[in-house]
């Protein structure tokens, strides 16, 4: 099999995490963690990357993207620049949750992905590893703490995102459970484990750069569902 | 020296360089995260009042958002961000522009008809009130956040 170059850029929390990966061959990464917009950092970062890998924009094969749910201007620079890139280089794009990436990244084998949704709600999803790869038990879900709490199985489930610590830690230790706290370091998504989740869908052929789109969950929109007594699920995605 | 100065929750200015000034002194009062919602008539001296919080924020003169008509921001320190909502027609609107990274970021929030916000205003904010007493006299009553987050 053919070598494939591919770059990942993960951009959904404050850090800014971007990855150039051959064969499932890091080539080169960086983590950054930007103090104004990403969107000032993101290409002369992209820059640094492709210098310090030796390879040239024109070099890539595929291009891949965390589609969130997170930070809205973070995702928005993210998805354009990975469809701008798709679409000049006639190359196939992947775009993949980025709460997936967070709990391929975790080492655990049941995870919770929570990050801030502010107004006390969260966004959270609880994926599984299974022998075909990564299933979601929730689907990315904009929801209160206390529904998420009664939504969780019995059994270990380890806990990350970027609101992993905020969410255990006001967790009641008797509701804490099976409920299990990785280190900081661990629980945001890194664009090393997208390249490699990311590789499979490239090489079959990915998505046009059109059907790239973030996974927002919208507050507003979680309002006119709840007021119709339905739940709110993510829309968007990649449309593989 | 620098410490806040005490908060008047209730004034009366006579010209808009008095309800400059009360903005000035209401800026003491904020810091990043702090979102403030304003309500009265037209000419009752809403601007002025943003005028001044940019003042004592020390920020620098309004620049119109590149992505955002209804936003002007003033760049300094701590940042001024003025939302006018008047164009807006829904709230889901206001949220596909990313209001959260401005109402829970790095700088102050003031907004003009926050009630066309709905429920995206935060439920920690302040509010001023202006009431047109005579033709440059006005009531203004500020309420500092009730609840948190």
């Amino acid at each position: 099999m053919k070598a494939m170059l591919i770059l990942a850029l993960e951009t959904s929390t404050p850090r800014l995490s971007l990855a150039l990966a051959q064969d499932l061959r890091i080539l080169a990464h960086s983590e950054s963690w930007p103090e104004r917009r990403p969107a000032e950092i993101l290409l002369p970062e992209l820059q640094k990357l492709f210098h310090r890998a030796r390879v040239r924009p024109r070099d890539l094969e595929g291009v891949a993207v965390g589609l969130g749910p997170g930070s809205f201007t973070g995702l928005r620079v993210g998805v354009s620049t990975a469809q701008g890139l798709a679409q000049s280089l006639r190359i196939p794009a992947a775009g993949l949750s980025s709460f997936q990436v967070a709990a391929a990244g975790s080492g655990a084998d049941t995870v919770l992905v929570v990050a801030d949704a502010h107004r006390d709600l969260l966004y959270a999803a609880l994926y599984q590893r299974s022998s075909a790869g990564w299933e979601a038990r929730l689907p990315e879900s904009l929801l209160a703490p206390e529904d998420l709490r009664d939504r969780l199985p019995a059994g270990e489930v380890a806990v990350t995102g970027p609101a992993a610590e905020a969410f255990f830690s006001a967790l009641p230790a008797s509701a804490r459970g099976g409920l299990k706290r990785l280190p900081a370091t661990r629980c945001l998504p890194g664009a090393e484990v997208l390249a490699r989740l990311a590789e499979p869908r490239l090489r079959a052929g990915g998505v046009r750069p059109e059907d790239l789109q973030p996974l927002y969950l919208r507050r507003t929109q979680a309002e006119e569902v709840r007021a119709r007594g339905g739940e709110v699920k993510s829309s968007g995605g990649d449309r593989a | 020296m620098t410490g806040k100065p005490t908060l008047l929750r209730e004034m009366i200015t006579h010209g808009a360089e008095e309800t400059e000034q009360a903005g000035e002194r209401l800026a003491r009062n904020l810091g990043p995260g702090d979102v403030v919602a304003l309500s009265g008539d037209l000419g009752a001296g809403k601007t002025c009042l943003v005028r001044g919080l940019a003042r004592g924020l020390g920020c620098r003169p309004a620049v119109a958002s590149p992505t955002f008509t209804l936003l002007h921001e003033y760049p300094g320190r701590i940042p001024l961000y003025h939302f006018d909502l008047y164009r807006l027609k829904t709230p889901a609107e206001l949220e596909d522009l990313g209001c959260d990274e401005y109402f829970y970021g790095d700088g102050v929030c003031v907004l003009e008809w926050a009630e066309k916000s709905g429920s995206l205003l935060p439920a920690r904010h302040w509010e001023v009130r202006f009431e047109i007493l005579g033709d440059s006299t006005r009531r203004l009553r500020i309420e500092p956040p009730r609840q948190k987050g």
